[in-house]
């Protein structure tokens, strides 16, 4: 039996025994930096080109034409395909970066386009009629109603980027990422070092998460003071 | 500026025809008003007229790049300030004091920095009034532009808006008679088709 031997399931006392020494051991913040900043670089890349692309689509519907069938197979291939089909053309430090950029594009990409249709006609006709530049328009008329969908589009993408990012980093095991440390606490059968690791990037991510979307609410609540 | 002149102005829905063969000229620098029953076209002239329909037939011809609108619905962006909501369509071209003088005029000196969603309707047409005022444009396109305004204050922006968009053509849809006589300038009935 295996039961009570540390090794199926450890109790969350080892667990946090476990996290008040992993942090002082070497190598623990180069690692946490290593992962953090590969998926962070992902999502922003992501997040830029998808508010980018989306507001393009949402003003020549055929861009949106084209671009359709990309993210309709961004959205449906697995990510472990998309993993392994990368591992031939990145290298395994790179693959975070790529996998955490391709789980977020069709999520911001797809809410950001939906918030840009969803802006008020009548408001884009009165834009037009008193001939307001588009960069007072972009700023009192196009902002403020795509906001609710990129903050929730954020919202659900940063969770996964972190979630799609680290499964990348396992199966490519790029040396000094989280994702080796896991493998490594896999192939050993250290299952205190697996949930200790899980711990630590439900934390990272979650505070990550927690902390973007209030710069970004503060920052569009800035927009609003005039 | 020219006058304004449409010729033969047709616009169906459907197979409801909303207008036939309308024609008419609205003199440069002058007022008319136009009056009629609902769903006899009233909106959808200003509409063709402001370029946001497209007329199935006809011409209209003289309307300038640069004009203003009061439209049937507000038109505001809810989030900001009555202010900001007038700095977007006057750009720095107008200066806040100027905006802040101007609603005060129309009784808005209480409001001027509150999102314009806690407005009540008559102060958002107000806020609308003066937007379409000191945006400057060379028309003037007014749908319903006093509605929702009790005697007192409907009276006091019409004059404000005879005072300060003098010398511009002002096209005024209405319901209310009394109203066109306080404008002033032509009257155009229109009818259903």
């Amino acid at each position: 039996m295996l039961l009570g031997q540390k090794l199926l399931l450890v109790s969350p006392i080892e667990v946090l025994k476990r996290l008040t020494t992993i942090w002082m051991e070497a190598g623990f913040w180069d690692t946490v930096a290593f992962s953090f900043t590969r998926i962070v670089l992902g999502f922003f890349l992501a997040l830029i080109l998808g508010i980018l692309l989306a507001f393009i689509s949402g003003r020549l519907r055929v861009v949106e034409v084209l671009l359709w069938p990309f993210v309709i197979v961004i959205k449906s291939v697995p990510v472990a395909s998309f993993i392994i089909i990368s591992l031939i053309w990145l290298s395994a430090k790179e693959l975070s970066t790529f996998i955490s950029f391709l789980m977020v594009f069709p999520i911001v990409y797809t809410n950001v386009l939906q918030g840009f249709k969803n802006v008020d006609k009548k408001l884009i006709e009165a834009v037009k009629v008193f001939g307001v530049s588009w960069r007072r328009s972009l700023l009192y008329v196009y902002i403020p109603q795509i906001k609710p969908f990129l903050i929730s589009a954020c919202s659900v993408s940063l969770g996964m980027s972190w979630k799609a990012g680290i499964a990348a980093e396992v199966i490519g095991i790029p040396q000094g990422s989280i994702g080796e440390m896991l493998y490594d606490a896999k192939v050993y059968l250290n299952t205190s070092d697996l949930f200790a690791w899980t711990v630590i990037i439900v934390l990272i991510s979650v505070l990550f998460e927690k902390m973007f979307l209030l710069l970004l609410k503060k920052y569009f609540e800035g927009l609003v003071k005039v | 500026m020219n006058d304004i002149v449409t010729t033969k102005l047709s616009k169906s829905f459907g197979k409801k025809a909303v207008l036939k063969d309308f024609t008419a000229t609205f003199k440069a620098g002058k007022v008319t008003n136009i009056m009629g029953s609902s769903g006899c076209g009233k909106t959808t002239l200003l509409n063709i007229l402001m370029g946001l329909e497209k007329a199935d037939s006809g011409r209209v011809s003289g309307v300038p790049n640069h004009i203003s609108a009061v439209f049937q619905e507000y038109r505001l962006c809810e989030e900001f300030s009555a202010v900001s909501n007038i700095l977007m369509v006057t750009g720095k071209r107008v200066k806040t004091s100027e905006i802040e003088r101007h609603l005060r005029m129309l009784g808005l000196g209480d409001s001027l920095h509150e999102p314009v969603q806690g407005l009540s309707g008559g102060m958002k047409q107000r806020v609308v009034l003066v937007r379409a005022v000191l945006h400057n444009g060379d028309v003037l396109f007014l749908d319903e532009a006093f509605k929702g305004l009790d005697i007192d204050t409907k009276s006091k922006a019409i004059i404000y808006v005879r005072e300060h968009a003098q010398g511009k053509t002002i096209i005024n849809i209405t319901h209310d008679l009394q109203e066109t006589a306080q404008m002033g300038g032509k009257l155009i009935k229109m009818e259903n088709q």
